[in-house]
């Protein structure tokens, strides 16, 4: 079979695996947004959180409580809980945390901005049952150094990934937020990376929601975002390091070779998540207006069971630019963090169709 | 069609699934190749599914009798059952006899599995 049949039936066979994974609809990746407090103030930020937040940070017992059902329900290990924030290495109580959640079943990661991942806090988390972690650079020194806002995020960002790079087992990876000013950068980055023995690495672009939505300098042109994929082919081609461009997007004729499978948004798929309040949502970077239910009100697998519907048949998305896109049936309206309400266009999309 | 949808979904792209904002999610890839106890020649169509987890992680063997499954990094060990598919109903008693089997972690990182089924006795 040639590559121009096999190409079209691998879509095929993709979105019937889609609805098929949309009919079944298991939560089995939920965030938990432990704290809003954080420790840097980063210019791109996508959740508006502050260092000294007036949220408290959720208790964990009420956590608990609300996920012990899916615990039960689901096979053991089934499970893994993202606890991000803010930065969640702010709460004293992370290992322990992590640690009632392994022996109940589920497993956990984090997300972090690496500021405070000594070798002391390597050491506690994996013992705790740490099983996945996602560290943020954003550029080379200078660079996330400015993003981030503070002189030392770039030296410790990197201390945190030399200790997470030797741990055998440990899932990990590198997140980049491609921006203006790191753009040019990539490539030295890249060879960073594999210097210090990283394998994993994703890179995003910044989405213009939170902080980030009020600076036009963190945004890359149409243009510089096909270059951007073009360099993550090349890197896969290369396979010195596994890059992936995140699932943030379809990417038209790129999906083949910037990531290991096909956009599919899963939030309200397979993506829940407990947010600092309370609500239950989908990724924690979604708009709140399309938080489902409130754990202090709700239970969690009911709410998870019976709504989300919005997140389950996205044809209202077929709106603005997404009306009469012959991509949609591929892309199904893109990210639901890239919708301010469900009432609104799609933010922006990578859509890059084949010149003919 | 659910076999494939199935193998679909526990090979090509649970692999990969994660979140956009989250962390990886933490599987490991367990191979190996089915072969017959009495011909060593390789077994197609031979489901391999993890033992514990959801009904739909599994993966199927190709001609070559190769297959991979995703298992959980904090997974000490792994516990896969083995069932032959019956070409002619699609269910799960083939010619040959199911089989379940654990292995180490260190057994899956070390080199591929390599699984022996017997064919079911004739009465």
């Amino acid at each position: 079979m040639s590559s121009s049949c096999i190409k079209p039936f691998k879509r095929w066979l993709f979105r019937v695996f889609r609805k098929n994974e949309t009919a079944i609809h298991e939560l089995n990746y939920l965030f938990w947004e432990c704290t809003w407090r954080c420790n840097l103030s980063c210019r791109h930020c996508g959740s508006d959180c502050k260092s000294e937040s007036c949220v408290p940070d959720m208790p964990f017992q009420d956590f608990l409580k609300a996920v012990e059902p899916l615990a039960q329900r689901y096979p053991r290990d089934s499970v893994i809980i993202a606890i991000t924030g803010g930065e969640p290495l702010l709460r004293p109580d992370l290992a322990e945390c992590g640690k009632i959640l392994r022996n109940k079943g589920l497993r956990w990661g984090i997300v972090t901005n690496g500021m405070l991942y000594d070798e002391a806090m390597h050491a506690k988390l994996t013992a705790a049952g740490l099983s996945s972690i996602t560290v943020s650079l954003d550029g080379l020194e200078a660079t996330h150094n400015w993003l981030r806002n503070h002189p030392e995020s770039f030296q410790r960002a990197l201390r945190a990934l030399r200790l997470i790079a030797r741990t055998p087992g440990l899932a990990y990876d590198v997140v980049t937020c491609v921006h203006q000013r790191n753009f040019s950068e990539l490539p030295q980055l890249k060879e960073l990376l594999i210097e210090n023995g990283i394998r994993n690495w994703r890179l995003f672009t910044i989405s213009p929601i939170g902080r980030a939505a009020h600076n036009d300098e963190l945004q890359l042109s149409r243009t510089q975002v096909e270059q951007m994929m073009q360099f993550i082919a090349e890197t896969r081609q290369e396979n010195r390091i596994r890059l992936t461009f995140s699932c943030e997007a379809y990417t038209g004729k790129y999906e083949e070779q910037v990531r290991d499978s096909y956009f599919f948004c899963r939030a309200g798929i397979n993506i829940g998540s407990v947010l600092i309040d309370g609500g239950i949502s989908a990724c924690p970077n979604i708009d709140r207006s399309f938080v489902q239910g409130n754990i202090y009100q709700d239970d969690l697998l009911d709410v998870w069971d019976n709504r989300f519907q919005l997140m389950r048949d996205r044809e209202w998305m077929r709106t603005g630019m997404c009306r009469k896109c012959k991509g949609f049936k591929q892309c199904l309206g893109g990210a639901m963090h890239l919708r301010p309400s469900s009432n609104d266009h799609i933010l922006r999309c990578y859509n890059f169709r084949v010149e003919k | 069609m659910r076999f494939l949808f199935g193998s679909f979904s526990a090979t090509a792209l649970m692999f990969t699934f994660q979140a956009c904002y989250g962390m990886p999610n933490d599987y490991f890839p367990v191979r190996g190749k089915v072969v017959s106890e009495t011909t060593g020649e390789p077994l197609s169509d031979v489901r391999v599914g993890l033992i514990g987890g959801f009904e739909y992680e599994y993966g199927m063997t190709d001609t070559t009798g190769d297959f991979y499954v995703n298992a959980h990094e904090g997974r000490d060990s792994v516990r896969l059952a083995f069932r032959h598919i019956d070409s002619e109903t699609g269910g799960l008693s083939g010619q040959y006899a199911p089989l379940d089997s654990a292995f180490s972690r260190e057994e899956i990182m070390e080199n591929p599995l390599v699984i022996k089924m017997k064919e079911n006795s004739v009465e």
